[in-house]
């Protein structure tokens, strides 16, 4: 259970804070600790563009990004909508191309791989965890679990195996046999987490995983990536405009325009918990 | 830093991708189930169409072996009525075996030699081929093309020779007309099957062949003719009865006699003899509806209008074993019926006359000895007085005549041994006069024989037999004088009876104009004395008194005054005399002429007299009485079987005894006869339990057991019922006895309704093979399985679109865990293939069915019978592919467009 003080009152999230944007448009190298430097850097992008265009208008979503995140880090990404934040989750995902810069994901240029390398890296590196759960609805919560095995070439016993494994360290080993249905939202989600444990991926991209949940079960799931962050050292990166994660994260992004508007380590946030707050509240 | 490997991603096997496929289309049912209808219904059509067309082919050669055995007999039945024509006979050449019965049969009939028939097959197998193109022409265009021909058959080629030119050995073409041909036949774009070279060599050997094809069918009709001959086989008999009822040993040896020349196989024959026992049978069956009695009964049967019955329908009937059971006892019943043709008016007449019982022959009703007769023929006798006795012994019977004379009351009692023979009563007869014995004295009678004939004395109620009953008396009982008398007075003395008077009297031409005369002469006298005044007190002398008297009676005349008439032709004479004369006839004239009268009038008994002694004279010598050298006449048959007969042989001995028959006598008698004759008919129809059976229904107060000849005859005495006779005679004319069992009758009617069958399957069957394109489909067939496959690929392709786009999110999420396009793409084809599967076992085992059914209902029983399984296997197989192959096709699209999916779909919040 995360500590309800660290929780920083929802509503905060929607502010918009004039100071920071003008102070932070080269902000692009992380103001790590130290140490930063010599953890190994699992996502790397530079320069990271993308525009869309919708008929005639042109709309820059991402306006050049470069940012480092190191394995075993808990990342979170703040932005109000349409800053950008989806459509930076997307390119670090692999599951669009940028229109200029690169996306390294393990020192691996996504934008040289073809389609089925594509496949590849999303089936065994990346794990993804969506705020809709995205559970297949005619599988049971196994079956699901299992799916991405499946197209990892793993054999059907050991992904048995595997899945039920997955399953208890969820906490819903014993329900394995029910259809996402049957399920309540947490329970789906927490699916869709041990689903997308199943290749053991370095990153969980999580988009707004507890958007679609009440307060208790969202916190559960927080507590169940930030365990499985801890112990088994996976990388989390998490779109959300869930401000008690703040008090989880490693690391704290905020993006606004498509830019990144300040990248924080957690420490410094809580110190300046209170300014912010009451900046914001201003 | 470590790098990491990415390597080509693993593609999960299929056995898991079915898995998957079948699980989301159990989450998805409804819409599959609706793909999968849609390939049903494709695949049911496809199938449909194809098992329809399979069956339909296979009818159709169960058809051929069927129908063969029916078309060898019309083929046997034709050719033995008459020889073929040119074009006939070029198909059966182009069709003969080397050496097979045709080959022989044309071999033996022309003339020729293996070689030249040889030639000829080969001539008439080119001749097909031009015969096929230019009969396939229009009329005008062939006419056209050929020179202006108006032949049809192989004679168009005639028109291509130049006759002037060429002889039986060389044929020389008529160059412009070939040259007009080939450029008529480009300019319509119609080429010769072959090269032109060819033809003209055909036409050449068509020509100088031609000889030896008229040589084959002379060779043919001499050979019908040789069968046609007196004491051959098909001597006034159609083919088809000769081929059902001829022993096949005979037939084989008739028909392959050398001089005749056909050739036919055992087996073969007896194959076309089976068949046409058939064929006769059936049509013995189907002459049965040509009496209207039976259409009604036949009506009555199958409930259905008379004007409804049809061969077909008698045929339905009678192939259930009650309805040929039916036919064949209600046709048995009509025995005897048969060629009964007479009028209305010749049955009532034939019933009257026969009911007149104008000759009555008496049976005898008990065994014994004839003893004595006691009226003689020409005797009268009053009904139940006794005709004769029947004794053992002569003695007992005389005695008791004997006593029965004495005792003047005839209460003489009588004997045990002694039995009377009595007059029998007939209608209403009082006497019957005996026309003649037909057992003598001392014979032993039995009970049924004949005894006697007599004639009632009831009044015969037509004209001729009033006639025929006259000259039975004449020819059995002489007249007495007083009969003879009667017969002058009467006044209808023909010729020929005064011819026969004169000479039975030996009388002068003097004697037999007093006697013809005097019943005139005594009527004017008697008109006189009745036209007196009573003053006169001449009544007395109304009748004239014994001859003596008159002299008394013409003194009384004359005191009185009275002017005695003169005799009506010489009053008329007389009265000339007095005009032109001037002067009166004297009285005395009168009294003269009526003295000679009354002279006259007392010669006259001896003269008749005469005439009757003359006549029973006359009978006698046709009895063979009196000792004659003529064979007699009545010896051995009564007058009734003399008069019967007729003849001139018996006209001849009546003339000889002084009998004359006038003509209108003699017409009479013998339209008498002829009655008696159709009587005797019409007594017979009565053994037809058919007519007794109606007879009985149509008079409410008969049972059939009353139905007697009797009851016949005086039912037609009735004009209206005669006519009802008659009608019933026509119903039933033609209907006789088929002389076939009820199993027989069943199996012809059976196998004739299935030939109908066959026939008309045949026809159906034959339109459609006609037509047969593409697998023996028509266009318009195509084109609707073309159109019918493109909806169905259209439809497939339209529902999983619609599915890629409901799964958008699935789809994504799963190329997020790693899904290759490629394992989505197999995915969505791998969904439709066994969408595919389902829908076309569904469709091809309805297809099937429809198509069976279909089938069944076109060809009936035929098409069942005949179930191609293996070509229906096939079809299947080949309908099951193309249903697969056509979903799978059609999710080729779908498919794509899901692979192309971009993953970041799945992040999409509705």
């Amino acid at each position: 259970m995360p500590d309800p003080d660290t929780n920083l009152p929802s509503d905060s999230s929607r502010d918009i804070p004039a100071g920071p944007e003008t102070q932070t448009p080269k902000s692009h190298t992380p103001p790590q600790a130290n140490d930063a430097s010599q953890r190994a850097v699992i996502i790397r992008t530079r320069g990271l563009k993308k525009s869309y265009r919708m008929g005639e208008v042109v709309t820059h979503a991402l306006q050049g990004i470069d940012v480092e995140l190191y394995r075993g880090e808990f990342i979170i990404i703040l932005g109000p909508s349409g800053s950008g934040k989806s459509t930076f989750f997307n390119m670090v995902g692999g599951l669009d191309s940028p229109t200029e810069g690169r996306v390294f994901i393990d020192e691996v240029d996504v934008a040289q791989l073809n389609a089925i390398e594509l496949a590849f890296l999303r089936c065994r590196k990346i794990g993804y965890i969506f705020q809709t759960y995205n559970l297949v609805q005619y599988m049971t919560c196994l079956e699901n679990v299992t799916v991405p095995m499946a197209f990892a070439g793993v054999d059907a016993d050991e992904a048995r195996e595997r899945g039920l494994e997955l399953l208890d360290l969820v906490g819903l080993k014993e329900r394995w046999f029910h259809k996402p249905i049957e399920m309540s939202g947490g329970q789906q989600q927490r699916t869709a987490i041990a689903r997308s444990m199943a290749n053991l991926p370095s990153v969980l991209l999580c988009d707004e995983p507890t958007g679609n949940l009440d307060l208790k079960t969202g916190d559960e799931i927080h507590k169940i990536l930030r365990r499985l962050n801890v112990e088994r050292g996976v990388t989390v990166l998490c779109v959300t405009h869930d401000h008690r994660l703040i008090g989880m994260a490693d690391r704290i992004m905020w993006i606004r325009d498509g830019m990144i508007e300040r990248l924080a380590n957690r420490d410094e946030v809580t110190v300046e918990a209170g300014s912010i707050g009451g900046q914001e509240n201003a | 830093m470590k790098s990491v490997e990415v390597k080509r991603q693993h593609r999960p096997p299929l056995r898991r991708c079915v898995e998957l496929v079948l699980s989301g289309v159990k989450y998805r049912l409804f819409r599959a189930a609706i793909t999968v209808g849609i390939i049903a219904l494709a695949t049911a059509f496809l199938m449909t169409m194809l098992s329809e067309s399979v069956i339909t082919r296979r009818v159709a050669d169960a058809l051929e072996a069927e129908v063969a055995p029916r078309k060898m007999l019309q083929f046997w039945v034709g050719r033995l009525a008459e020889p073929p024509n040119l074009a006939e006979l070029s198909g059966t050449i182009a069709r003969a075996e080397r050496g097979g019965p045709r080959w022989n049969e044309m071999r033996a009939w022309a003339e020729l030699n293996d070689e030249q028939l040889g030639q000829l097959h080969d001539v008439a197998r080119r001749q097909q081929t031009y015969l096929t193109f230019f009969t396939q022409m229009t009329e005008a265009r062939r006419r056209r093309a050929l020179n202006g021909t108006r032949h049809s058959g192989p004679r168009m080629f005639g028109a291509l020779i130049d006759h002037e030119a060429s002889d039986a050995d060389t044929a020389r073409l008529n160059e412009d007309a070939l040259k007009r041909m080939t450029d008529y036949l480009s300019e319509i774009g119609k080429p010769l099957p072959t090269s032109l070279d060819a033809f003209e060599g055909f036409l050449r050997d068509w020509w100088t062949t031609r000889a030896w094809r008229e040589r084959v069918i002379a060779g043919h009709a001499e050979a019908i003719e040789t069968l046609n001959q007196p004491g051959r086989l098909l001597h006034e008999r159609e083919p088809l009865d000769v081929l059902a009822t001829t022993d096949a040993d005979a037939l084989h040896a008739a028909l392959s006699a050398d001089a005749v020349g056909f050739r036919i196989q055992r087996e073969d024959l007896q194959t076309v003899q089976r068949e046409a026992a058939y064929a006769h049978d059936a049509q013995r069956i189907e002459a049965a509806l040509n009496s209207s009695l039976l259409k009604a009964r036949l009506a009555e049967r199958r409930n259905i209008e008379p004007h409804e019955v049809n061969a077909r329908s008698l045929l339905e009937e009678v192939s259930s074993s009650s309805g040929a059971d039916w036919l064949v006892s209600l046709t048995d019943k009509a025995r005897g019926l048969g060629g009964a043709s007479l009028s209305t008016e010749r049955i009532h007449q034939a019933a009257l006359t026969e009911t007149d019982k104008a000759a009555v022959t008496v049976e005898a009703a008990r065994r014994g000895r004839l003893a004595k007769i006691v009226a003689g023929a020409g005797q009268t006798v009053a009904v139940h007085e006794p005709v004769a006795y029947l004794s053992e012994s002569d003695a007992g019977v005389e005695a008791y005549l004997e006593s029965l004379e004495a005792d003047a009351a005839r209460q003489a009692a009588r004997p045990e041994n002694v039995v009377p023979v009595v007059m029998t009563k007939v209608n209403t007869m009082s006497k019957g006069t005996i026309i003649s014995w037909h057992a003598a004295e001392g014979d032993t009678v039995e009970p049924g024989q004949i005894l006697f004939e007599m004639l009632p004395d009831t009044p015969p109620a037509t004209d001729t037999a009033k006639t025929f009953r006259r000259w039975i008396l004449r020819l059995c009982k002489p007249l007495t004088a007083d009969q003879v008398a009667e017969r002058f007075t009467s006044g209808s003395l023909g010729d020929a009876e005064r011819r026969e008077y004169r000479n039975w009297g030996e009388l002068t031409d003097a004697q037999m104009t007093l006697l013809v005369k005097l019943p005139a002469r005594t009527q004017s006298y008697l008109d006189f004395l009745a036209s007196m005044t009573p003053e006169q007190h001449l009544d007395n002398y109304g009748a004239f008194p014994a001859a003596d008297p008159a002299a008394a009676l013409r003194e009384a005349l004359r005191e009185q005054g009275v002017t005695l008439p003169l005799p009506g032709w010489m009053a008329q004479h007389v009265r000339f005399a007095e005009r032109w004369l001037g002067a009166a006839v004297p009285q005395e004239a009168g009294y003269r002429l009526f003295e000679h009268y009354l002279d006259d009038r007392r010669r006259a008994p001896a003269l008749h007299a005469r005439i009757a002694a003359g006549h029973a004279e006359a009978i006698a010598a046709l009895r063979g009485d009196a000792a004659s050298d003529e064979p007699a006449l009545l010896a051995e048959r009564s007058p009734v079987d003399l008069l019967a007969a007729a003849d001139e042989k018996a006209q001849a001995a009546l003339a000889r005894a002084e009998f004359h028959m006038g003509d209108k006598d003699l017409r009479k008698i013998q339209e008498h006869v002829g009655l008696k004759r159709d009587a005797e008919r019409l007594r017979t129809l009565v053994t037809a339990p058919l007519l007794r059976e109606e007879l009985a229904k149509h008079r409410n107060d008969l049972s059939e057991d009353d139905v007697t000849a009797d009851a016949l005859m005086r039912v037609a005495t009735d004009k209206a019922e005669a006519e009802w006779v008659n009608d019933l005679l026509g119903k039933v004319a033609s209907l006789k006895p088929l002389g076939l069992t009820a199993e027989r009758v069943e199996q012809v009617a059976e196998r004739q309704l299935a030939a109908r069958e066959l026939a008309e399957t045949e026809a159906e069957v034959s339109a459609l093979t006609v037509k047969t394109g593409f697998m023996g489909f028509s266009a318009r067939t195509i084109w609707l399985l073309v159109v019918s496959f493109i909806v169905c690929v259209v439809g497939i392709a339209n529902a999983m679109l619609m599915s890629v786009t409901e799964r958008f999110r699935e789809i994504a999420t799963m190329k997020c865990l790693g899904a290759t396009d490629g394992f989505i793409m197999i995915n969505f084809v791998l969904e439709s293939c066994l969408q595919g599967v389902a829908g076309s076992i569904i469709g091809l085992v309805l297809g099937l069915v429809l198509g069976i059914l279909r089938t069944a209902l076109q060809y009936g029983t035929t098409a069942l019978q005949q179930l191609p399984a293996v070509d229906l296997l096939a079809t299947a197989g080949l309908s099951f592919v193309i249903g697969v192959v056509i979903s799978a096709l059609a999710a080729v699209y779908p498919a794509w467009v899901a692979a192309r999916l971009a993953p970041m779909e799945a992040m999409r919040i509705e």
